[in-house]
């Protein structure tokens, strides 16, 4: 049944997660628009300086419904001068974003830290000034600091969800899932993504999100062809809903995934793993070139208020980095300390960043796994 | 006029110019190939195009941090799909539509069949009915699938209701659910070519083979058999080929434990944006394919009375 | 028909009707389902019909995606009955060449197509959207429309329309009355492929649909992606009336001008040739 929020029923009254819109198969970059990868010598037609003006329209990539309700009117109303015109893309990866960035069509766009990462190392990141965006101090310094790409707007974590009355057993790190697996063998789901999945493993292992050492990569993938006997699939979307009627009985999830879910069931428990937890953190930066960085950043600036920026999280569903909009936040988002910003949680969360040049060695790892 | 000898054998060239005509055998050479001129232009346009720009950038290499695509002329690409990986995926995917393809024509052609002996209304009915159900969205319909085959869903109820199993069903996610999967969609993929080369098969002729002294299963060995197989070949190639290539149904009933090549290819363009290696695979299997397209077209034309 | 001879085929034939029905069955129960996760059922509602009518991309998807089959549909049409027409007399080379080209829009993969299409009308500077879907569409459309309209030609009888050309007809006329006519269940059936494969098409409408046209399936392609409800059910019921309503009114439209059965008017060509 479609949920009521502050602003009225959400658009199918569910979670709209970006990260669930990664999707593998048929789903593809619409918004590619002017110049994908061009051949060399053809020439991408890249703007080179980034311009000032707060008048005009900036566009932004963006996924399909990633924004509070009413947020863009309500900045234009104030701003009589500015548009923002949003092309939801809803590209399949992260690494489909930066192409995206790059054909110059966008001003903006949201992406988290690894497309930061790839977008500042090809030098097509515009750098935001912070102190034109004062209500940055809304968002906690540890989100801050890991996203130094633009403005932090959400993030979502890897943990495991599960049935405690149906298996009888208590789960708290990495280690039990794998050690339980062969006990409830077929009623197991993973995540279908590589940093995921993989992630996931390399802090069973004790190792880092982010490493470039191929040994561990290795030990990674034996780690979870270990486990893939026992796994009923590897999912991409809807990753969790096993749980609600017991079919799945232990998920490797996404936190506002089973959040959802245990609105549903409230037997869904939610475990943060001992060993540790990746997550994506994502955001808003500017594109190199742009000619409207103070309109951006203005923008940036009314999206982080309080109100605003809890009408995003009523939207979206998603862990949040703003403790002080909880009070916008309906109540069952709000209350819940699976997607609430807990520091001592958030001492366990490694978040991805950009891989660069082991992203080829990642790739065929992950493809060793599924095959 | 006057119907002297002279005219009349005027009439008679203009009959043959006209014959000739009719059935194509010898019209000029422009007017002939007029007919091709709509497909030619299309084609050379819209698929030459872009399938002589992707053999290019094939031969090009990516540099994935940038994403800047050069031409090289590098044989590079081709060279990685040595990679025993490849190999094993492109079995495992011709293996899967080898055995959905000929499900379908089993499961496929009695409906064809039936259907090609209707007359009027209810041939126009059958063939409704066969395609109505595909009206719903590819998405709708296998997700269907995900419900009717999944634990507690309605398979599984009626399958305890009956008594044939104890315990709930575990379907959803296998091997077996990707078959059904496939072979549901793509059977009206193979019903409708054999409909239409049954269709020309006249009643009177298996009369005629009944009076001859084959019934049944002779008869339709003999004789419908023979006339259908240009339908069977064309809905194998319509089923088979796609059937190799896909892989959202083995991701979406299959939980995505098992990789297709179909997978790697789209990986290749849609996650990891490396175009050339893409593009490589894309050709290599393109090449595959089309040894086993043409084969089975041999075959045809060998049958063909 | 006699259904004693041909007994087999009809309860072969109804069994896989009726699978093939199973999860439209399926799909329309679970459409007035009130259980959201949809295992078992929990009462009878119209919710999601509602709500599916108010989904504004969804009306819109519904309608560009019909102007998308209904153009590509056609102009798949025209060009395959011309190409089966040519490759009636064609040489054996011509035939082989033409062939290639036809297996080869199959056998490329979409996703591949589409993204060097995507490409290629990026170097001419073609802009996308529902006419770039179209042209897109239109490529794989008629070669699979192709295929079919050439099982039948293969069995397409030359003495037809020679006896027409004795009789007096003109090509045209002769075209018109037998080669269309004995050619109709060939197009009918191409033409209800492709306009199938149309309303189904994913990758090639999102690759050239570009950021302002979202098709159909690429709606729902979105709504499954946020979460499974029976709103997606109902979308796919409503789409599929809609469809069935339009195509009653274009068949009883064509119906009105000529006689359906075709078999019959060649038939009684034949005969009097024949004698």
């Amino acid at each position: 049944m479609p949920e009521t929020t502050k602003e009225g029923v959400t658009r199918g009254g569910r979670v709209l997660s970006r990260r669930r819109l990664l999707l593998e198969g048929a789903g593809a970059a619409a918004g590619f628009a002017v110049l994908g990868p061009a051949i060399e010598g053809c020439g991408a037609a890249s703007k080179s300086t980034s311009g000032g003006s707060s008048s005009g329209t900036a566009v932004m990539e963006n996924y399909p419904n990633w924004m509070g309700s009413n947020v863009v009117q309500q900045f234009e109303r104030q701003h009589p001068h500015a548009r923002i015109k949003q092309v939801s893309t809803a590209p399949t990866s992260e690494s489909a974003i930066v192409p995206l960035l790059k054909s110059g069509t966008y001003d903006f766009g949201l992406g988290d830290t690894t497309v930061g990462g790839q977008a500042k190392e090809i030098g097509i990141l515009q750098p935001v000034d912070l102190a034109r965006i004062p209500n940055i101090k809304y968002v906690s310094d540890y989100f801050r600091k890991n996203f130094p790409y633009g403005i932090p707007t959400d993030y979502g974590k890897v943990g495991i969800g599960y049935r405690p009355d149906l298996i009888k057993e208590k789960i708290t790190s990495w280690h039990d899932l794998w050690r339980l697996a062969p006990k409830f063998s077929g009623k197991i789901v993973f995540i279908d993504l590589d940093r995921d999945s993989m992630g996931s493993a390399l802090k069973y292992l004790g190792y880092s999100t982010n490493t470039h050492d191929p040994a561990q990569l290795q030990a990674c993938k034996k780690a979870l062809l270990k486990i893939k006997p026992h796994l009923q699939a590897f999912l991409g979307t809807n990753v969790g809903r096993g749980l609600i009627d017991g079919s799945t009985l232990i998920a490797m999830d996404w936190d506002f995934d089973v959040a959802l879910n245990k609105q549903k069931q409230p037997k869904i428990e939610w475990v943060n793993p001992s060993e540790g937890m990746t997550a994506y953190l994502e955001g808003w930066m500017a594109v190199k070139g742009t000619k409207y960085l103070p309109l951006i950043e203005e923008f940036m600036n009314f999206a982080l208020a309080p109100k605003q920026y809890g009408s995003f999280v009523n939207t979206t569903g998603s862990a949040y980095v703003e403790p002080a909009a909880r009070q916008y936040i309906q109540k069952a988002l709000a209350t819940s300390p699976i997607i609430a910003p807990d520091p001592a949680v958030l001492r366990l969360v490694e978040y991805e960043t950009y891989l660069g040049n082991a992203l080829p060695m990642w790739e065929s790892t992950w493809q060793e796994i599924k095959a | 006029m006057d119907g002297g000898p002279e005219s009349r054998a005027r009439a008679a060239g203009r009959e043959r110019r006209l014959l000739s005509g009719l059935a194509g055998r010898r019209r000029g050479p422009l007017a002939r190939h007029l007919l091709l001129l709509p497909t030619g232009v299309w084609t050379a346009i819209f698929f030459l195009g872009p399938l002589v720009l992707l053999g290019l950038y094939s031969f090009g290499r990516e540099n994935l941090i940038t994403l800047n695509v050069s031409l090289n002329w590098t044989l590079g690409n081709y060279q990685e799909l040595g990679n025993p990986i490849y190999r094993s995926t492109l079995l495992r995917s011709l293996e899967l539509s080898a055995e959905t393809t000929i499900a379908c024509a089993i499961l496929g052609f009695p409906l064809a069949y039936l259907i090609s002996r209707c007359r009027g209304r209810l041939q126009w009915l059958l063939l409704g009915a066969v395609i109505v159900p595909f009206w719903t969205s590819f998405l709708v319909r296998t997700y269907s699938w995900v419900n009717i085959l999944q634990t507690f869903g309605p398979l599984d109820s009626l399958a305890r209701g009956l008594g044939l199993t104890r315990s709930h069903i575990n379907l959803l996610y296998t091997p077996t659910a990707v078959g059904i999967g496939i072979v549901y969609s793509y059977l009206p993929l193979m019903i409708l070519p054999i409909y239409v080369a049954l269709e020309r098969v006249d009643d009177g002729l298996l009369e005629a083979a009944a009076d001859l002294g084959a019934g049944g299963f002779r008869a339709f060995l003999r004789v419908v058999l023979p006339l259908g197989t240009p339908g069977l070949i064309a809905g194998m190639i319509i089923v088979g080929v796609p059937a190799a290539g896909e892989f959202v149904i083995p991701e979406i009933l299959g939980g995505g434990k098992t990789l297709m090549i179909g997978n790697i290819v789209a990986n290749q363009f849609l996650e990891v944006s490396n175009y050339p290696f893409g593009a490589a695979l894309a050709m290599s299997l393109m090449v595959v394919l089309m040894i086993a397209v043409f084969s089975l077209r041999r075959i045809q034309s060998r049958l063909q009375i | 028909m006699n259904l004693r001879r041909h007994s087999f085929a009809v309860i072969a034939g109804l069994a896989v009707l009726l699978f093939l029905w199973i999860p439209l069955i399926a799909v329309a129960i679970n459409s007035f389902n009130r259980n959201v996760i949809m295992t078992g059922w929990s009462g009878f509602t119209t919710h999601w019909y509602s709500q599916a009518f108010h989904n504004q991309p969804v009306r819109a998807g519904v309608v560009s995606t019909i102007i998308i089959g209904a153009i590509s549909t056609a102009a798949s049409l025209v060009l395959s009955v011309t190409a089966g027409l040519w490759w009636r007399q064609a040489s054996g080379r011509a035939r082989r060449v033409f062939d290639a080209l036809v297996y080869a829009r199959i056998i490329l993969p979409e996703v591949v197509f589409a993204t060097a299409l995507f490409f290629f009308f990026n170097l001419i500077h073609l802009g996308l959207g529902i006419g770039a879907i179209i042209i897109g569409h239109t490529v794989w459309n008629s070669a699979y429309a192709t295929l079919i309209i050439q099982a039948r030609i293969v069995g397409l009888d030359p003495a037809l329309e020679e006896a027409a050309a004795d009789l007096g007809a003109t090509p045209w006329r002769a075209f018109r009355r037998v080669t269309a006519v004995l050619l109709l269940p060939g197009v009918v059936t191409a033409g209800l492929l492709a306009l199938t494969f149309s309303f189904d098409d994913v990758v090639t409408s999102f690759f050239m649909g570009g950021a302002a046209t979202a098709p159909l399936p690429i709606v729902l392609f979105g709504l499954i992606r946020f979460e499974i409800t029976p709103e997606i059910n109902a979308v796919g019921v409503l789409f599929m009336l809609f469809t069935v309503a339009m195509m009653s009114l274009a068949v009883s439209s064509f119906r009105a001008g000529e006689s359906v059965v075709r078999r019959g008017g060649a038939d009684r060509l034949m005969g009097m040739y024949r004698r």
